[in-house]
């Protein structure tokens, strides 16, 4: 790239045309944001470091009933990663691909806040062997805007539990280790479930 | 206040500080100034919950990153609310960008639309939110190298773009470019 074409595509910035009020405007509302911010979020975080205190004995406890391998639940207990963007779908198995003894940790919210994975979206495709969903929200661990379902192989594993995922219906979901979790974790959007996916990943 | 409390308070301040400027300036080149003002207080409430998450070699790219991410979630929510894409439509991490105005570089915007939305945005990073290739990885979440061989092709890209609108070459048409791009002519 010659330097004039540098030049001017520094130049096309939108925000080269700045006043020295836009400027100072900016300043005024990050300065008030930050404060608001960091008054009001105190209790929230005060209340996230308990939770996460509570949850070491929660997975303490589903690893035990689960078995350490294999389990779909036990996935959940993953260190949260954020997958690098990328415009591909992310790719989650709709069940493991082996038989699991997985067994259902009750839902609540402070195990909720432990999936690596968690999103909302609407299903827009159905093959029979991959559900893609359209994300619309992502609460954890990605920020693709599909995500694609692979169905298991029906010999292979029980598809007891598994949700029936439809064409149009939209759904929260939550995956951990690859695969999604199901016992209530994963469920058609509801208002009381987004509200549940909201507090536990402190989302607005 | 716990002196916890105030310690957590008082980081969080001198990081916002030094980031939010940033921040909000990144997410005013994508989005209306209100959904830039949406977005970024969503990521002043990440930094504030992952504030022990923020390298210290690293702060801003990381801080934009987590911009860009609740702007994705923004513009994948207005996507779904039909009723609001028409407010959002100059809203996008990967796309379009603000319109220009009258008087802007016409050519220039015009080449760029003629671009991946991939190259678009490594473009934008580096010339208008200023950052070297190991901070645009940070912010993408891609090898420094992987930017740095990215970044050379899509500046080549941009000039032979260039090139083909100012010499009269096709170009994209119209109807791929978007809608603020085709309607804002001089």
């Amino acid at each position: 790239m010659n330097k004039d074409v540098e030049t001017r595509l520094r130049s096309a910035d939108p925000l080269e045309r700045d006043t020295p009020e836009q400027h100072d405007r900016d300043r005024r509302w990050l300065r008030a944001r930050i404060s608001a911010v960091a008054t009001t979020s105190g209790l929230a975080v005060s209340r996230t470091a308990h939770r996460r205190t509570t949850l070491v004995a929660v997975a303490a406890a589903a690893a035990v009933l689960a078995g350490v391998g294999g389990a779909a639940i036990a996935g959940a207990f993953d260190s949260v990663k954020r997958q690098p963007a990328a415009e591909a779908p992310m790719e989650i198995a709709m069940a493991p691909d082996a038989p699991s003894m997985a067994s259902c940790v009750p839902f609540s919210v402070e195990t909720l806040a432990e999936m690596p994975v968690a999103f909302s979206g609407t299903v827009t495709e159905d093959d029979g062997k991959r559900v893609m969903i359209q994300v619309d929200r992502w609460y954890q661990g990605g920020d693709t805007d599909q995500v694609s379902l692979v169905a298991p192989d029906a010999s292979m594993t029980s598809l007891d539990g598994m949700l029936d995922f439809e064409d149009g219906q939209r759904y929260l979901v939550t995956a951990g280790s690859g695969v999604v979790n199901y016992c209530g974790f994963s469920a058609v959007w509801s208002e009381q479930l987004a509200n549940d996916f909201m507090m536990a990943f402190d989302a607005n | 206040m716990s002196s916890l409390t105030q310690g957590t308070h008082d980081r969080f301040e001198e990081m916002a500080n030094l980031v939010g400027p940033a921040m909000l300036r990144f997410a005013r080149r994508r989005a209306d100034p209100e959904t830039a003002e949406d977005v970024v207080a969503e990521a002043l409430l990440v930094l504030w919950r992952r504030l022990d998450e923020v390298p210290a070699d690293g702060a801003t790219p990381w801080a934009l990153g987590v911009t860009r991410w609740c702007l994705a979630n923004a513009e994948r929510s207005a996507r779904r609310q039909r009723g609001l894409v028409a407010k959002v439509a100059c809203l996008s991490t990967s796309g379009d960008v603000v319109p220009p105005p009258g008087d802007e570089d016409q050519p220039l915007h015009h080449a760029l639309a003629t671009l991946s939305t991939n190259d678009r945005e490594l473009l934008r990073l580096w010339a208008w939110d200023d950052l070297r290739p190991g901070e645009i990885a940070i912010v993408l979440g891609i090898s420094t190298k992987n930017v740095s061989v990215r970044l050379h092709r899509a500046k080549q890209r941009l000039a032979t773009a260039l090139s083909n609108v100012e010499g009269g070459a096709a170009v994209t048409p119209p109807s791929e470019l978007p809608s603020h791009q085709g309607k804002r002519t001089k």
